[in-house]
């Protein structure tokens, strides 16, 4: 209940932008096109739902309207063809049709429609505030799983539910979305976003019970402990790195981001094999050093070192990460920056 | 002009659709209020007057026809470049983004404007007119990643797609209506655009989209709609024809047994008139299908008059082999004998019944060594048979046994080959290999196991040893035909004891039968089948059975499955006896039917016949091609793959013809 309430106060509420010109600039010349496409640039130039949910977030975060308007332009007339009112999660330039995978990704759909939640109630846009609704809905309808008594999120319409694979329900952890819950418990009153959201954090726990302390990327729960799901590397991987920037967004309590100490070092976050604990790849791009520098603030004090906090565009997702990131800690944890990074 | 058409019937059902099955699951969009609802508003010339100064008379055409529909009773200004009229550039800006389909950044366009000058609010037209052109993009992507409940939705929620300006929305919904089994619905689509639409190409276009998704008595509601032009021609005559020539194809690819007469006339009487090779040849193997040889004829020797080449020659030849005129046949096919498989296959065929006539005849140097240098190259067991009996049949034993061995050498289970051999080995008093021949094959052929049972073994024409090995093609190459016809006297098979005419009716039905076998082992099936049907008349239930056999089998040579078949059943046989028949008849049966180009009777002959025996390569290999001829592609690959794993090199190439074939179909295919 006390995380509930934490959680509610966590969503970002529009004030002067905390992602900054030049840094959202270099971010938009880097990832998005004229036509309203959010390139991933580490993986075969594609889009999908996940890269436009966080181009409408950012833009919102770095309150440029019109760059809003031309990613959600796009995500609609591209991307929102299911007849069920979710976003086919992907698309592909040289392709035809474009769309090369017509099943939804719920992280997408989540990001789309938090975006849209913020944004069409910061610019008085029903028609925003509409479509995000219709988005909630329908991932209540269609994604919403109960296991042991608790409440999650699927990945996918098709896939990941009992019936379609052996080892089902299937869920991976970065999908779960902690500050949107109540944004969405606002937007559809009819769904308890807000004990979802509880429920997704106590299974998160739960899979994190393993030889690394850490929950995997994808996560069986056709048993009573939760395992690895089959088919994916049993690996604490680039999902779930997202997984405590999340937390700290949703103002997580510390207790919640004390497991999450052993993905970061000086390096930057560590990719961990869950059953031997065996560090797999080191990921040394600035977006996620600044992931681990804000954890270790938030538990330790530790001051995050400048070279962190500088937006430099690597790659599509990393670049993504540290906006977000910068974001959380220009709001909610300006101490832990040095003067000129806030 | 074009004029803009609203949709009205067919959106108000479409409307009801929405409700029913769409309003609960998609998130309706935000309200907005249609602009033709505010007809005191004033209308936005923006983008009419920016058009017009850009001097794109398209996009001011269908502008005007936009701003008519959306506001009716309003006139377009007489001059649309007048200096009164002072627009604003980033609104020019925006609806020029608009006229090029970038409706994302048109959204930006709006909102920079918006940041820049609080007071500015887009016009309701300019609005609606971006959620419209929107739309009309989420319906082609939706249509094209064959969300088909999108596309439909979609439509009901913005019937001003559905015009003949934006024509393809309104066959995209067509297509999604259809695949999602409200046939009614898409035909009235079609209907629409047939009703409202004015441009020949748009509507010629209709019907062919419309064609590839419904059937003939659905389309037939659509030719109601068909225009006549001042020449009296329909609008739709080319798609008509289209639609023959695919009745036609279908028959021939076995979808269905005959094709309606109209189709036909119509099909006739156009290729008569544009003489179009494709048209001529393919009414060619309708006729063929259809047991009409001659018709067929005439089609294909229409074809090689507008287009000579292998394919009408392949049509012509076929149609002469159904008529029993193996020798034009042959000399059609003989330039393009090594052009394909299949058309050696079919030369090679030609060959062999050119060769087999009866009674023989006299071939010309040039015709002989072309059949035997083709028979060579292709390694044919079955035409080198022929070239044996032909050789035999002209008093070359020697010869005649150098190809049989050939032919049992490229094909060691042809067992017409083996028997050849035996007959003239026996001939060249080879007792030898008559042995290891009867010791071989006497498990398996009853006419061998028997042979030299029954009548006097022939004395021989020569006291020459046979060839132990195949000589190499050169000498054997050489069969020279003797002026004496094969039923004189004197020399060679002619001395044999049957060798001259007697009436069968005075023979005794036993001396008939004997004379029967005898007049077999020379390889005069037609006048054994007389004898044996004499030797039918006998009280002895055995003489009569093995009259009937023998009779089967005679007409088996002759290449009369159907009589052999009555035979068969002219007195009991033993079931071995029964067996042995039923495999010769309908390995006759299915390559009588396969020489025709009457695949679909190969394929029914030849699995009638695995009732009896299991199918050994050669005839595998005629399945196959049987398939491929039907375009059963996938079916043809299977067993040409199959045949060509156990080494048997005839299936080689038709494994590659039959993969061609599924490459081009799979290219071809949407």
């Amino acid at each position: 209940m006390a995380l509930a309430t934490t959680i509610l106060a966590a969503a970002p509420a529009l004030g002067a932008p905390t992602i900054r010109p030049d840094e959202w600039s270099a971010y938009r010349q880097n990832y998005v096109t004229d036509t309203g496409r959010v390139v991933d640039t580490a993986n075969g130039n594609i889009s999908h739902s996940e890269s436009q949910g966080y181009g409408l977030l950012l833009a919102y975060l770095a309150d440029d309207r019109p760059t809003f308007e031309a990613i959600w332009s796009f995500t609609r007339t591209e991307l929102m063809v299911r007849p069920d009112g979710l976003a086919a999660w992907r698309w592909e330039e040289d392709k035809t049709p474009h769309v090369t995978d017509t099943n939804n990704a719920s992280d997408g759909d989540i990001l789309i429609a938090y975006a849209l939640g913020l944004a069409g109630q910061a610019w008085n846009d029903p028609g925003k505030l509409e479509a995000a609704r219709g988005i909630v809905a329908a991932l209540g309808d269609d994604l919403l799983v109960q296991i042991n008594g608790l409440r999650v999120t699927l990945p996918g319409v098709e896939g990941f539910a009992v019936g379609h694979r052996d080892d089902a329900p299937v869920v991976n952890p970065s999908y779960w979305i902690w500050e949107t819950r109540p944004v969405f418990q606002q937007l559809d009153p009819d769904t308890d976003w807000q004990s979802v959201g509880e429920d997704e954090l106590k299974l998160l726990s739960l899979s994190a019970n393993n030889t690394a302390g850490l929950p995997p990327d994808w996560v069986s729960l056709a048993e009573d402990d939760p395992r690895p799901a089959d088919g994916f590397p049993p690996e604490f991987g680039y999902n779930n790195i997202r997984v405590p920037l999340y937390l700290m967004r949703a103002g997580a309590p510390a207790e919640a981001l004390e497991p999450f100490r052993a993905m970061a070092d000086d390096d930057g976050l560590k990719r961990i094999d869950v059953t031997t604990g065996e560090v797999k790849e080191h990921l040394t791009e600035p977006g996620y050093q600044l992931i681990g520098a804000a954890l270790a603030c938030v538990l330790d004090g530790k001051s995050v070192p400048a070279d962190a906090s500088r937006f430099a565009p690597t790659s599509y997702y990393a670049a993504t990460l540290q906006l977000l990131a910068l974001d959380f800690l220009r709001r909610e944890r300006a101490q832990c920056l040095t003067e000129d990074s806030r | 002009m074009i004029k803009a058409l609203r949709l009205a019937t067919l959106s108000l059902a479409f409307f009801a659709l929405a409700t029913a099955t769409q309003a609960q699951q998609q998130p309706a969009q935000a309200p907005t209020t249609p602009p033709a609802a505010q007809s005191q508003q004033k209308v936005d010339e923006t983008a009419l007057r920016y058009f017009a100064r850009q001097g794109d008379q398209k996009r001011v055409d269908a502008e005007i026809a936009r701003l008519k529909a959306l506001y009716p009773g309003w006139e377009p200004p007489a001059n649309l470049l007048a200096n009164d009229y002072v627009p604003d550039p980033d609104i020019e800006k925006i609806w020029d983004f608009y006229g090029k389909g970038e409706y994302a950044a048109a959204r930006a366009a709006i909102a920079t404007k918006q940041a820049a000058d609080p007071a500015f609010t887009p016009s309701a037209d300019l609005l609606h007119s971006l959620d419209v052109g929107e739309a009309g993009m989420r319906l082609r992507n939706a249509s094209d990643a064959s969300q088909y409940e999108t596309v439909v939705s979609i439509a009901a929620n913005t019937p001003e797609l559905l015009t003949c300006e934006s024509v393809d929305s309104l066959w995209r919904v067509a297509e999604a209506l259809i695949r999602t089994e409200r046939t009614s619905r898409g035909l009235d689509a079609y209907k629409y655009v047939l009703t409202n639409c004015a441009d020949p190409q748009i509507r010629l276009a209709t019907m062919q989209k419309a064609m590839a998704l419904l059937d003939r008595t659905q389309l037939d509601t659509l030719f109601a709609l068909e225009r006549v032009g001042t020449d009296g021609a329909g609008e739709f005559a080319s798609i008509r024809l289209s639609l023959a020539r695919n009745a036609l194809a279908d028959v021939l690819t076995g979808k269905s047994s005959s094709a309606g007469e109209e189709d036909v006339k119509l099909l006739d009487s156009s290729a008569r008139q544009t003489k179009a090779p494709d048209d001529l040849r393919l009414l060619g193997w309708y006729a063929l299908n259809q047991k009409r040889p001659a018709d067929a004829q005439q089609w294909f020797e229409m074809a090689t008059a507008a287009d000579p080449g292998q394919l009408s020659a392949h049509g012509l030849a076929v149609a002469l082999l159904d008529q029993k005129q193996p020798g034009q046949a042959e000399a059609i096919l003989a330039d393009y004998r090594t052009a394909s498989p299949e058309l050696t296959t079919l030369y090679l065929t030609a060959a062999a019944s050119l060769l087999s006539q009866e009674p023989r005849p006299q071939l010309e140097a040039v015709v002989l060594n072309r059949v035997v240098a083709a028979t060579m190259e292709a390694r044919n067991a079955n035409t080198a048979q022929e070239l044996g009996w032909y050789a035999y049949a002209f008093s070359q034993p020697q010869t005649a046994a150098q190809w049989f061995r050939l032919a049992t050498t490229w094909d060691p289970q042809d067992e017409p080959s083996a028997y050849g051999l035996l007959v003239t080995s026996d001939a060249l008093k080879d007792a030898e290999t008559v042995r290891a021949i009867k010791s071989q094959w006497s498990a398996r052929s009853a006419r061998i196991a028997s042979f030299g049972q029954r009548g006097e073994v022939a004395p021989t024409p020569a006291p020459v040893a046979p060839a132990r090995n195949p000589e190499p093609a050169a000498t054997m190459a050489v069969v020279q035909p003797q002026p004496t016809p094969n039923t004189g006297s004197g020399t060679g098979s002619g001395s044999r004891s049957c060798s001259t005419y007697v009436p069968p009716a005075s023979l005794s039905p036993a001396g008939a039968l004997a004379r029967a076998w005898c007049l077999m082992d020379l390889n005069r099936p037609s006048d054994a089948v007389a004898n044996f049907a004499r030797a039918l008349n006998s009280s002895s239930e055995k003489t009569r059975s093995d009259a009937a056999y023998g009779q089967s089998l005679a007409y088996i040579r002759l290449g009369l499955p159907s009589d052999a078949m009555v035979a068969s059943s002219s007195a009991p046989l033993s079931q071995a006896r029964i067996n042995e028949l039923q495999v010769a008849i309908h390995t006759r049966a299915a390559l009588a039917a396969y020489e025709i180009g009457d695949y679909r009777n190969a394929l029914r002959a030849l699995d009638e016949r695995s009732r009896y025996a299991p199918e050994q390569n050669d005839l595998l290999v005629l399945r196959a091609w049987s398939y491929y001829h039907l375009r059963r592609y996938r079916e043809a690959d299977q067993i040409f793959t199959a045949v060509a794993a156990t080494g048997f090199q005839d299936a080689i190439a038709g494994q590659a013809a039959a993969r061609d074939a599924l490459r081009i179909q799979a290219s071809r295919e949407p």
